[in-house]
């Protein structure tokens, strides 16, 4: 009992002197950009800039990091290896683990931490989850997510699971061009398919348009996949599993419109003026087809433009350090208050007087 | 630097035919321009058909109209230097009378020219209409495909060695280098425009596209000087002096003065 009392008031030590351990699970992309594991490495370097000890922790000792696309400042982050045993937790320690790793939680059952799931992609929450099992199956009792359709949601799937709304910042480098937008479309798919589809549909529909360029974004570093989106006319986004859409966003914040396909969870910022939706696929061809017409003779209307001005004003990275900072600090106050009541189950009855 | 620093040439050669119907809607098209250049200046040729004309023409009134007459070379080369000639703004533009500006072409050379600086000639997007107004496609579209030219949005001398098929009617460009390089030459009957942007990108002019529709041009109207080439059995152009003029175009581009050119078939 002692060395359990011990143990504790180790813990709560390191509790209140910012000295517990932040792990977040990272999926490898292998050098691609993806909007999801860039808040991961976020939310890593705000912890780290208040003071906390935070982790990027990754699978395979392979793992080939975000250089390329996130540059230095974040693949300069300290990181921790799953296979190689670096993972060493406390009861005082956090886990975050994106849904898409449901499979993970199993082995992270035993471990003493705490375990919370960052849910960003509510297509993937029970794809690696067994029949008839849910997070808290797994001591999951808390959950991140990043719009309130999500969270209402994930409320249904696992009513115990305290689920808090956290909105993913639209980075600062993305703002719009300096000189006058060019004849560029910016096309955004989560299924490389879907994009060519479009592209060789826009052609084959609109051969006066032949000469128009189309950008896949994929495969590019942060700073190049801004410069694009800043310079282009219009930005195509099909993501149909979509949960908050960062990449429209991004768009909107270059001032750039965003013809896409709606969302089948259409997040807060999402309105019929701040772009131009369809229902489905079918119909997206003759929209740019038409767009760009109206761009080619500046025609659009003037609302469109209006209506994306403001639509970032929420998702700034200094609101989502504020609203990440205060998250984990009123969780680590939790376990202050879960830890100091277990100190006194466990001390002397003479000590409690 | 903005619109007002453009005079706009419109030449008038002769007056006949259906000429009332189309240079009312080319005029028109300054009319309704959103962003008006500083002047219109027609360049007619001088002769009395021409000139009563003129005299009862209404002019409109709000925009800047000069008429000049020219007793010189009165080909459409002919009368643009001349126009060049007697102007005194920074830049000019070609509106050929069957021909119109779209209504934001200037508001786009003042959107795009403090950004691009550099360029001496601005291409407008051109939509190329039949007589009836149909669509046909676009000219200058090129530039901005990926890979098309040397540079995205601009226009080569190399790219020009393998395209031919850009339009001039409608651009817009520093009288000073049009000055430098020349100016135009009567003497390329055929290939007067592909002549000039040969020895203008030679000259290390500055050649842009604005990817706005800016100009709409009628192909092929009746008895226009191209209709002719093609359809008038008295002046119809076979392959090989169609061949021969744009060979003599790859040629005469090196020499800024116009020199003589004859084909003999």
């Amino acid at each position: 009992m002692e060395k359990q009392l011990q143990q504790l008031e180790n813990g709560l030590g390191k509790l209140k002197n910012k000295g517990s351990k932040f792990y977040f699970l990272t999926q490898d992309t292998e050098g691609n950009a993806m909007a999801s594991v860039e808040t991961n490495y976020r939310y890593v370097k705000h912890l780290i800039d208040a003071g906390y000890d935070a982790y990027v922790l990754y699978e395979k000792a392979e793992y080939k990091g975000v250089e390329s696309w996130l540059g230095k400042n974040y693949s300069e982050l300290p990181h921790s290896n799953i296979e190689s045993g670096e993972l060493k937790v406390g009861p005082q320690d956090f886990v975050i683990v994106p849904e898409i790793y449901g499979n993970t939680l199993e082995q992270l059952m035993n471990m003493p931490c705490t375990k919370i799931v960052l849910s960003q992609s509510h297509d993937y929450i029970l794809d690696t989850l067994n029949p008839g099992f849910g997070w808290p199956n797994y001591g999951v009792t808390k959950c991140i997510t990043t719009t309130e359709e999500q969270k209402k949601h994930i409320g249904s799937l696992f009513p115990t699971v305290q689920t808090e709304v956290i909105s993913p910042a639209i980075s600062d480098y993305f703002v719009p061009s300096e000189k006058p937008k060019k004849p560029l479309v910016a096309i955004h798919s989560r299924d490389q398919r879907i994009t060519m589809k479009i592209i060789k549909m826009f052609y084959l529909q609109n051969p006066q348009f032949k000469w128009l360029t189309f950008r896949d974004m994929r495969g590019m570093s942060k700073e190049e996949f801004a410069t694009v989106l800043g310079e282009s006319c219009l930005s195509v986004w099909v993501d149909r599993i979509s949960s908050f859409g960062t990449y429209p966003l991004e768009s909107m914040r270059c001032g750039t419109p965003v013809v896409g396909v709606l969302p089948v969870m259409r997040a807060e910022w999402l309105t019929k003026e701040n772009g131009i939706w369809s229902q489905d696929e079918s119909t997206l061809v003759e929209t740019i087809g038409n767009y760009m017409k109206n761009w080619l003779e500046d025609s659009l209307p003037e609302n469109l433009y209006k209506s994306m001005e403001n639509v970032c004003d929420p998702y700034t990275i200094d609101k989502e350090r504020e609203s990440v900072i205060t998250y984990f600090e009123r969780l680590i106050t939790e376990k202050v208050t879960e830890f100091e009541a277990s100190i006194n189950k466990l001390k002397p009855a003479e000590e409690n007087v | 630097m903005n619109s007002k620093n453009i005079t706009v040439i419109l030449p008038v050669h002769n007056v006949s035919g259906n000429f009332e119907t189309w240079f009312k809607k080319a005029v028109t098209s300054i009319e309704q321009s959103q962003v008006k250049p500083g002047k219109l200046m027609i360049v007619c040729s001088d002769n009395s058909e021409v000139k009563s004309y003129m005299d009862k023409w209404e002019q409109p009134k709000d925009v800047n109209v000069e008429v000049v007459y020219n007793n010189g070379d009165t080909s459409y080369c002919g009368q643009i230097n001349y126009g060049v000639e007697v102007m005194d703004s920074e830049y000019f533009s070609i509106l050929e009378y069957d021909d119109e500006y779209s209504n934001i072409w200037f508001k786009q050379f003042d959107a795009y020219v403090g950004h691009y600086e550099e360029v001496d000639i601005f291409l407008p997007l051109v939509v190329d209409t039949d007589q009836a107004g149909q669509f046909i496609g676009f000219t200058n579209e090129a530039l901005w495909a990926m890979g098309f030219s040397e540079e995205t949005g601009y226009l080569d001398n190399n790219t020009l060695l393998k395209y031919q098929n850009f339009q001039v009617s409608g651009m817009i460009m520093r009288v000073d280098k049009f000055e430098e390089i020349g100016g135009m030459k009567s003497s390329m009957r055929l290939t007067f425009n592909y002549e000039f942007l040969l020895r203008a990108s030679y000259n290390d002019t500055v050649i842009m596209t604005i990817p706005k529709v800016g100009y709409k041009h009628t192909n092929q109207r009746d008895n226009s000087l191209f209709w002719d080439y093609k359809n008038n059995p008295e002046f119809k152009l076979e392959q090989d002096e169609a061949k021969f003029w744009i060979d003599t175009a790859k040629k005469e581009y090196f020499f800024t003065t116009d020199r003589e050119v004859v084909y003999n078939n």
